[in-house]
């Protein structure tokens, strides 16, 4: 039985062989193939980096004080001109008003 | 048979001609063919860094990079030159005749266009679709605050290779941190310029560069900024500067020059505008020495904040008479009224308790004659004359801050030495490092020696503080807070000579005085309005500590 199983084992090596040899061309040529794809990869990786950086730019744009202060004009905030001072402890239970 | 000897020559000779070919292709060119196949087969390109951003130390963007472009054009490809060049010179606004020469220059198939061009130009120019024309990565430097502390930042421009390099301030001095290294990317690639994911590949990955995190506020930063414009427009001075420090980190919180410049637009400014003067350039501190010089005293135990003298008239120091700013004389003042008054001739009684030696010593103590340290490129010192020079009127003179030259940055952190309980404390601008992956190094603190004791510190403190309170300035004083303080107006030498209308009028101190939150130099050169500090720099150090009070919410005391 064993003799058997040996015997079949080397008739169907050339065959195995054969399947792994062209199993191996069919990857290869995939994988050669498959650059294009690589390089829309890399290029969509690139779009999308370029527009995160113009993004950042654009906060740090949007959230810088010469605008803010611009805007805070704009929108009729204005300099104040007196400063008040609470003590928090003890909190008052009333303030005087002038 | 002589067919046969002359068929056997020819296929010899043939022989040895292949022979030489093969000779001359595989060993004598070898290295420049194998180069124009792998050009073939290989792709290789660079992969740039990008440079570091500078943040405040709340996180606010300072300086960061935006995306922009190198804009180039193959000319063997245009295929009409006069319409390539209208449309061009149109979008990037350069002089059509010179894109027309520079494209139709003889055996060129490649020629840069413009530099750094913005992204919203860019992607105008892709809409264009020209043959010939293309875009290659190139970042640009944005500076979100625009002119916002541009002397302390400095400027990017470009090294001897066209690449980018940090000038002045910070992006000088921290170039090498902020510019990173060069990636390299090498891979096969197929007929259609495909890369081949089982071909060979060599990648180096890119070092971006390191980010800074500073000390400066940028909320202090403008409200300093726009006091100080106001303050030079009021006063009618041709320049004027502030430099707020932490007295205990020896941290910028704040620095301010005018005039200024754009560090994005820096070509369009005169060059001797890129150097910072509050580290770079000299002036005679006046009056503000004198609380340096009294604390040396004090230390010394050569004065109490009540030792008397004897304020009669001008006190004569060899062939030289000192008076005092006003020529009035107070009879017999303490020590505290010395710098209450501003008395010049109370001072050269002071220093020459001191003497020139012990003088001298504290000057290099407090820090004068040496560089502080503080990380910006373009620092420089001016040095000590030798002891021996010092002549009696030197002196009397250095007792109240003439005929010495310091710097501003030397200046405040003396200062910030009287608020640090005497400690003298390197100054920085940077407090953490950071690297691409967040690591970050944090620049701690620098002691750099004790000039004097905890308790002279605290006494000189006091004397300030009554400077403040009772001297010529009190009526600006914020009420409620107690600030220490001195006023200060120099002369400013010209031509060997002392000018007699043109000052350099100051203001340093600290507050709150017991447990100080910031020291302040204000500097303002010949204010047109009045030539004193009391009446110019020393309101307009007020003027900013209200603000600063209201933004750190000190109450007052």
């Amino acid at each position: 039985m064993i003799k058997s199983a040996v015997t079949f084992f080397l008739k169907s090596l050339p065959l195995f062989v054969v399947i792994l040899v062209v199993f191996q061309v069919v990857v290869t040529n995939e994988l050669a193939g498959m650059g294009q794809n690589v390089t829309d990869i890399e290029t969509q990786i690139e779009a999308v980096s370029a527009q995160n950086e113009l993004l950042r730019q654009q906060v740090a744009s949007s959230s810088s004080l010469l605008l803010i202060e611009e805007k805070a004009k704009e929108q009729g905030f204005t300099q104040p001109t007196t400063t008040s001072y609470m003590p928090l402890d003890p909190l008052p239970l009333a303030l005087g008003s002038q | 048979m002589w067919r046969s000897s002359f068929i056997f020559w020819l296929l010899t000779l043939a022989f040895v001609v292949i022979d030489y070919r093969l000779f001359h292709w595989q060993v004598l060119s070898s290295d420049s063919l194998r180069q124009q196949a792998a050009s073939q087969y290989f792709l290789e390109f660079q992969l740039p860094p990008t440079r570091g951003s500078i943040f405040d130390q709340n996180g606010n963007s300072l300086a960061i990079h935006q995306p922009a472009s190198l804009v180039y054009a193959q000319p063997k490809k245009i295929e009409n030159v006069k319409s390539f060049a209208a449309k061009i010179s149109d979008a990037l606004g350069l002089d059509e005749k010179e894109v027309v020469s520079t494209i139709t220059q003889p055996d060129r198939f490649w020629v840069a266009l413009s530099h750094k061009v913005e992204q919203p130009i860019v992607e105008k120019l892709k809409e264009l679709n020209l043959a010939g024309l293309g875009f290659e990565k190139e970042a640009k430097r944005y500076y979100p605050e625009a002119s916002m502390a541009a002397h302390l930042l400095g400027f990017v421009g470009s090294d001897e290779r066209g690449s980018d390099k940090g000038y002045f301030g910070l992006e000088g001095y921290y170039d090498r941190q902020l510019v990173g290294r060069a990636g390299a990317l090498r891979i096969e690639k197929d007929a259609k310029g495909n890369p081949i994911l089982i071909g060979d590949v060599s990648r180096v990955e890119p070092q971006h560069g390191r980010s800074l995190t500073l000390w400066l506020d940028r909320a202090v930063e403008r409200i300093v900024e726009r006091r100080l414009a106001e303050g030079i427009a009021k006063y009618g001075a041709k320049e004027g500067s502030v430099i707020v420090m932490d007295p205990k980190t020896g941290g910028i919180l704040a620095m301010a020059t005018f005039p200024n410049y754009d560090p994005a637009t820096y070509s369009t400014f005169p060059s001797d505008m890129y150097k910072n003067p509050l580290v770079s350039a000299t002036y005679e501190p006046g009056s503000t020495f004198k609380v340096l010089v009294m604390s040396g005293a004090l230390e010394e135990k050569l004065v109490t904040p009540t030792t008397t003298m004897e304020e009669t008239g001008p006190v004569e120091v060899g062939e030289y008479a000192v008076q005092t700013w006003n020529n009035e004389y107070h009879g017999e003042i303490t020590m505290t009224k010395v710098l209450e008054r501003s008395s010049n001739v109370g001072m050269v009684f002071v220093g020459r308790k001191l003497g020139k030696e012990k003088l001298i010593g504290f000057m290099k103590q407090f820090g004068f004659g040496e560089s502080t340290g503080i990380d910006l490129e373009e620092e420089t010192s001016p040095g000590l004359r030798p002891s021996q020079e010092w002549r009696e009127i030197d002196l009397a003179t250095a007792s109240f801050g003439q005929g010495i030259a310091v710097t501003p940055i030397q200046m405040v952190r003396a200062v910030g030495a009287l608020a640090n309980n005497g400690a003298l404390m390197e100054p920085h601008v940077v407090s953490k490092i950071i690297d691409e992956s967040g690591k970050s190094i944090d620049i701690k603190p620098k002691k750099v020696r004790q000039v004097i004791s905890g308790s002279t510190a605290r006494i000189i403190t006091e004397m300030m503080v009554a400077a403040v309170d009772n001297g010529e300035a009190k009526w600006a004083k914020p009420a409620g807070y107690r600030i220490a303080g001195k006023t200060g107006t120099a002369q400013i030498p010209v031509a060997g000579h002392y000018d007699k209308d043109k000052t350099i009028a100051s203001f340093v101190g600290f507050a709150p005085a017991d447990n100080p939150k910031f020291v302040m130099l204000v500097t303002l050169r010949e204010p047109s309005t009045s030539p004193w500090g009391s009446e110019t720099a020393a309101p307009l150090f007020f003027t900013i500590s209200r603000d600063l009070f209201a933004y750190w919410g000190i109450s007052p005391q």
